[in-house]
């Protein structure tokens, strides 16, 4: 078994991330997965005109994130008052209540992340497409995987919809404009990371002429 | 379980997996560190430490978990009156006001996904240690669960960051956090920390020792 080992070049065959089994690479189709026999773990699935996809759908977001984060959300009005939030002045109210460490926290996971993975896969798509700056393209690689789990928007959005059933009964409540944008953020975000293909990505990458 | 000899794991063959990019490579003999030749990481068989690591983390989320329920995660002051909401306190509210739908949702998301993720992490990490003859193909599943299900539970510190500025309306209604808030905040990231630690393939590995020792004892037989 050893012996046939060595023969086969390190690019045919593939290790199953999470049970380490050995698995003999073989083409796939696009839309196709490769499946580890032993755990059904997803290995990679090719997803297809990635780089172009990524391109435009993390640029569409690139352009919503500003207004989601700066347009109120929801408006609340009770007896002449009224007040509203945006996602970033919720970080500010709990940094001067003195939770900066929650506060933190909400701003890595819903404004600092999102924002930073769509900005990566966006240089990422120009660097491959264009063919250039190979160790940058690698580098960003590397940070979207070590970030990219820590985005957190769907539950963001889960919030927003449970602090909205909460308010509802305790004032005149509405949606923001800031909403629609949040919305729009939320569905380029996940699209973006629906065709983003790893597996090519690294391949393109790694063919990047130094 | 393994009686396929065509099931071959990447330590036995001597390849390594790039926890970076998935590149295989072939482990180099002479001792000294290895490195992903496309992307420079270093290379390990499994993770280093994780089993330590994945404990330290569990613990520390344990003991978190005791000051997240009992002190409160905000409080609602509504002309001049409110008392503070610790999490259990907030889903009975919840419940009380009628709203059922969502009371289960905080539930799931702030109690029973902090707990299922400690629990399932114990279990992974005994099953390891003790070589329990659980099915590793459901054990892998669990640890697929518990690494997906886990930001949620961010719910309600979001929750909380959107409430604070949305009712703020001075004399009328305010809404405040609490010191609850900031020791869930530690759980939710502990056991994120925790799962992402967590070596699946260690499970896999007992996989292979328990075939290798009985033939060794058929031998000897």
């Amino acid at each position: 078994m050893a012996t046939r080992l060595e023969l086969l070049s390190h690019q045919s065959l593939l290790l199953c991330h999470d049970c380490d089994l050995v698995i003999a690479n073989r083409s796939v189709g696009s839309g196709e997965r490769v499946v580890c026999p032993r755990c059904h773990a997803v290995l990679y699935e090719v997803r297809p005109d990635s780089v172009n996809r990524v391109l435009a759908l993390s640029l569409t977001g690139l352009m919503l994130f500003i207004p989601a984060n700066t347009l109120p959300i929801m408006n609340l009005q009770l007896i002449g008052s009224s007040s509203s939030n945006t996602m970033v002045n919720g970080v500010v109210q709990l940094v001067s209540q003195g939770y900066w460490w929650m506060a933190f926290l909400v701003l890595f996971c819903s404004v600092l992340v999102p924002v930073i993975e769509l900005l990566i896969l966006f240089v990422l798509g120009l660097a491959v497409k264009l063919g250039r700056w190979r160790q940058l393209a690698i580098s960003l690689l590397k940070w979207q995987g070590r970030i990219s789990e820590w985005g957190m928007l769907e539950v963001y959005m889960l919030g927003i919809v449970v602090a909205f059933v909460k308010m509802k009964d305790l004032g005149d409540l509405h949606a923001g404009m800031g909403l629609a944008a949040f919305i729009g953020l939320l569905l380029m975000t996940i699209l973006t990371n629906l065709c983003f293909d790893r597996h090519h990505f690294w391949e393109r990458a790694d063919d990047i002429k130094p | 379980m393994t009686s396929n000899p065509n099931q071959q794991t990447g330590s036995v063959a001597g390849l390594l997996l790039c926890d970076c990019c998935h590149l295989v490579s072939r482990r180099r003999k002479q001792p000294g560190s290895n490195h992903c030749p496309r992307c420079y990481a270093d290379l390990s068989v499994r993770l280093p430490n994780s089993m330590a690591k994945t404990w330290w983390l569990l613990a520390g989320a344990v003991l978190l978990l005791l000051p997240a329920n009992l002190y409160p995660v905000m409080t609602v002051v509504y002309f001049g009156k409110g008392e503070p909401d610790t999490i259990i306190s907030g889903v009975i509210h919840l419940l009380h006001g009628g709203m059922v739908p969502i009371a289960l949702l905080v539930f799931i998301a702030s109690i029973a996904v902090p707990v299922m993720k400690l629990v399932g992490i114990s279990v992974l990490l005994l099953t390891v240690q003790r070589g329990w003859s659980l099915s590793k193909q459901q054990c892998t599943i669990m640890y697929r669960y518990v690494e997906f299900i886990g930001r949620w539970s961010m719910l309600d510190l979001f929750m909380i960051s959107i409430l604070v500025t949305l009712v703020d309306l001075g004399e009328i209604a305010t809404i405040t956090a609490g010191a609850g808030a900031t020791a869930f905040a530690g759980v939710v990231v502990l056991t994120m920390l925790a799962a992402s630690s967590f070596d699946p393939r260690l499970l896999w590995d007992l996989e292979q020792s328990v075939p290798e020792e009985s033939q060794k004892k058929n031998q000897t037989t």
